[in-house]
């Protein structure tokens, strides 16, 4: 599977399939948006403002996704020192910082009708604004080292330590006591939420994680021919 | 047009906000990302071409040296 990013796979990856992939896309958003404004039901005791969720939470998995994969990335490039890792892991930044912004607007959003509050500084929300640190943190250093080789390390070093963030947010419920819920869907247990919520939120996170993988592929072609075009100016 | 779709039960302030939020930053993101790979496809193909220009004409200078090691001249 690993062979279909080699750089000269992903070349080949002509922008008809893109287009494929965006009208795909827009057609599960539609029916997220459809399914998770009009049709799911509102919640007995939060009333619609649960429709925050269906943006919310998908946005939520895939900013701890993303750096998930940077992170597994930094190692597998610090250690086993994969070439094309490290252009996989910056291509995925954008869209992994992008979420996790959406994740902490909407959370504040939603946190207005239910705690009364558009903030505090709890452990979720603290370890959410980290991640965003990470992000940012990682973006900047390929942004403004012109060394490959020096921003390679530095961004796998950050990637690492941004690691050690993710089971701090997805155990914080559990170790402090926080605003925040505790999960209602786990990967080890049966959703605590009822069907006529998961359909849209299934939907919606099908949907962003669709959009996930088209700025990825776009991004990743873009950083691989930057890469040949540098690499080729240092050859003359 | 049927209000209750915008008010959303009292929450529409929060809700609205919420979705539109998202989706301006993944239309902001997904514009950024298109332009970068368009400009950097034009600079990619233009200085590739030249590139392959002299790959083509390196090639029968290959061939010859191929058919010279193969002692098949004659």
């Amino acid at each position: 599977m690993l062979k279909n990013f080699f750089p000269n796979k992903i070349l080949s990856i002509s922008n008809k399939l893109i287009t494929n992939l965006i009208i795909a896309m827009i057609l599960v958003v539609f029916l997220g948006f459809i399914y998770a404004l009009f049709i799911s039901p509102p919640d007995y005791i939060q009333g619609d403002s649960v429709r925050i969720m269906y943006v919310h939470v998908p946005s939520s998995f895939i900013a701890l996704g993303s750096f998930a994969f940077i992170g597994i990335a930094s190692i597998s490039n610090l250690i086993f020192k994969v070439k094309f890792m490290p252009l996989m892991a910056k291509s995925l930044a954008p869209v992994g910082s992008i979420f996790t912004l959406i994740s902490i607007v909407t959370g504040s959003l939603w946190g207005k009708p239910t705690w009364g509050i558009w903030w505090a500084w709890d452990a979720r929300l603290t370890s959410m604004v980290i991640l965003l640190c990470f992000y940012v943190a990682y973006i900047l250093t390929w942004k403004l080292i012109s060394s490959f080789e020096k921003a390679n390390k530095i961004s796998s070093i950050i990637g690492i330590v941004g690691l050690l963030n993710l089971p701090v947010i997805k155990y914080s419920v559990d170790w402090w006591s926080t605003l925040h819920q505790t999960s209602s869907i786990t990967l080890t247990s049966a959703p605590t939420i009822h069907y006529t919520m998961l359909v849209p939120l299934i939907i919606m996170l099908v949907g962003m994680v669709m959009y996930s993988l088209i700025i990825f592929l776009m991004k990743y072609k873009t950083e691989i021919m930057k890469f040949k075009l540098d690499k080729k100016k240092n050859n003359k | 047009m049927n209000l209750e779709l915008i008010v959303l039960g009292g929450y529409g302030q929060f809700v609205w906000p919420a979705f539109i939020f998202s989706f301006v930053s993944c239309l902001y993101l997904y514009l950024k990302t298109k332009k970068e790979l368009k400009k950097q496809e034009k600079i990619f193909l233009d200085e590739f071409k030249q590139f392959r220009g002299i790959i083509v004409e390196a090639l029968p200078k290959k061939e010859n040296t191929k058919k010279a090691l193969s002692g098949n001249l004659v």
